[in-house]
């Protein structure tokens, strides 16, 4: 499945004034579930964002990811959606030890993440 | 190899098994737990995705797969070898870490459950070979009752260990091997390997420590084979 592709997924907040650059980055579905992810957690590793992305993924159909799942998704990690998210100022990124950061939302926006994630669960 | 040594290769590199959960999941902790194995914890957000397990081997990924299944892959009686076979390579390696897991901490009746079910496989199956240590004789003493049974009932070669501190009655079909006994009083040790499918295998080996016993539970023939092999040697 490429998640990669922007999609209409944060169409709430586009219209409730978040900046069009942080809407953007968060028009893709695995940056909003790395964001929400560290909603809950507030930091985490590349290896771990690496590992809940794989387990986001799956599904009946799909029921286990390997280490080389693990390892392209952590390579888009590196290279595409952290970049991205640190860009817009949702996220600090230690690019030397892999270490990720939540950096301080306002309430609106992760009203507008979380119905994002509730209505993408739904839809499945 | 001798039984430290299997336990030693078996320990390196330590299995990091880490739930990911919405809400707590107390079923899979006392599967796990049953098993031996330690469980890190991390949330996921609410509405997020259905639970999962993720498995490192050392700092190495192995695998991610849904508590669904691995409810379904945990279920007794586990699977013989010869079914797992039928299982993707993704499944393969995550049994591999399964089958090779290290138990730390493990309490006498953990050790008591395997125990049973490699015994409940051997008579199963009937015809093999079953080695057995029991630190003491008096400790087979209660279980005479179920050897005799496979003694009678199977095939089977039993071959049984432990330091001679009780007299156990001759029953045609197991040997007692009370001299080899001394060597692994510090172990409770049992591997079964098929008469039908030398493949077909299962051992657990653990030693006493101060809060409990750590060990391996596994089918990997070339494992069980050592730990045979180890007690054949006495």
């Amino acid at each position: 499945m490429n998640n990669d592709i922007n999609e209409p997924g944060v169409t709430d907040g586009h219209e409730s004034g978040i900046p069009p650059d942080v809407y953007r980055a968060l028009s893709a579905q695995p940056r909003r579930r790395v964001v929400a992810y560290l909603l809950e957690t507030q930091e985490a590793t590349v290896e771990e964002l690496a590992e809940v992305l794989c387990g986001w993924n799956l599904s009946d159909t799909s029921p286990m990811a390997t280490a080389k799942d693990h390892e392209t998704m952590q390579l888009r990690l590196v290279h595409l959606h952290l970049p991205l998210l640190e860009d817009v100022g949702l996220l600090a990124y230690d690019h030397d030890n892999g270490d990720v950061q939540m950096q301080a939302l306002d309430s609106p926006l992760k009203q507008v993440i979380r119905e994002s994630i509730t209505r993408e669960t739904e839809a499945e | 190899m001798s039984l430290d040594a299997i336990i030693r290769e078996a320990t390196d590199p330590v299995k990091t098994f880490t739930l990911y959960r919405r809400e707590q999941q107390s079923d899979l902790e006392t599967v796990l737990g049953t098993l031996g194995v330690s469980l890190r914890q991390r949330p996921l957000p609410p509405n997020g995705p259905e639970p999962f397990v993720t498995i490192k081997s050392g700092d190495t990924f192995v695998g991610a797969i849904s508590v669904a299944s691995l409810h379904s892959l945990l279920e007794p009686p586990i699977k013989p070898p010869g079914e797992k076979k039928d299982f993707s390579p993704g499944y393969r390696a995550l049994f591999d870490v399964l089958d090779r897991t290290v138990y730390t901490a493990l309490k006498r009746s953990q050790l008591l459950a395997v125990s049973r079910e490699i015994e409940d496989r051997a008579h199963r199956v009937g015809t093999g070979t079953l080695r057995v240590g029991f630190q003491r004789l008096s400790a087979y003493a209660s279980r005479i009752h179920v050897y005799r049974e496979l003694a009678s009932a199977t095939t089977l070669d039993i071959h049984i260990y432990g330091v001679e501190d009780w007299e156990p009655p001759e029953i045609p079909g197991i040997t007692y091997q009370s001299s080899a006994g001394e060597a692994y009083e510090e172990y409770w040790v049992l591997s079964f390997i098929s008469g039908k499918d030398p493949s077909e295998a299962n051992g657990l080996v653990a030693r006493e420590e101060t809060d409990g016993y750590r060990g391996v539970w596994t089918d990997d023939p070339a494992v069980v084979n050592e730990i045979a092999k180890e007690l054949e040697r006495g």
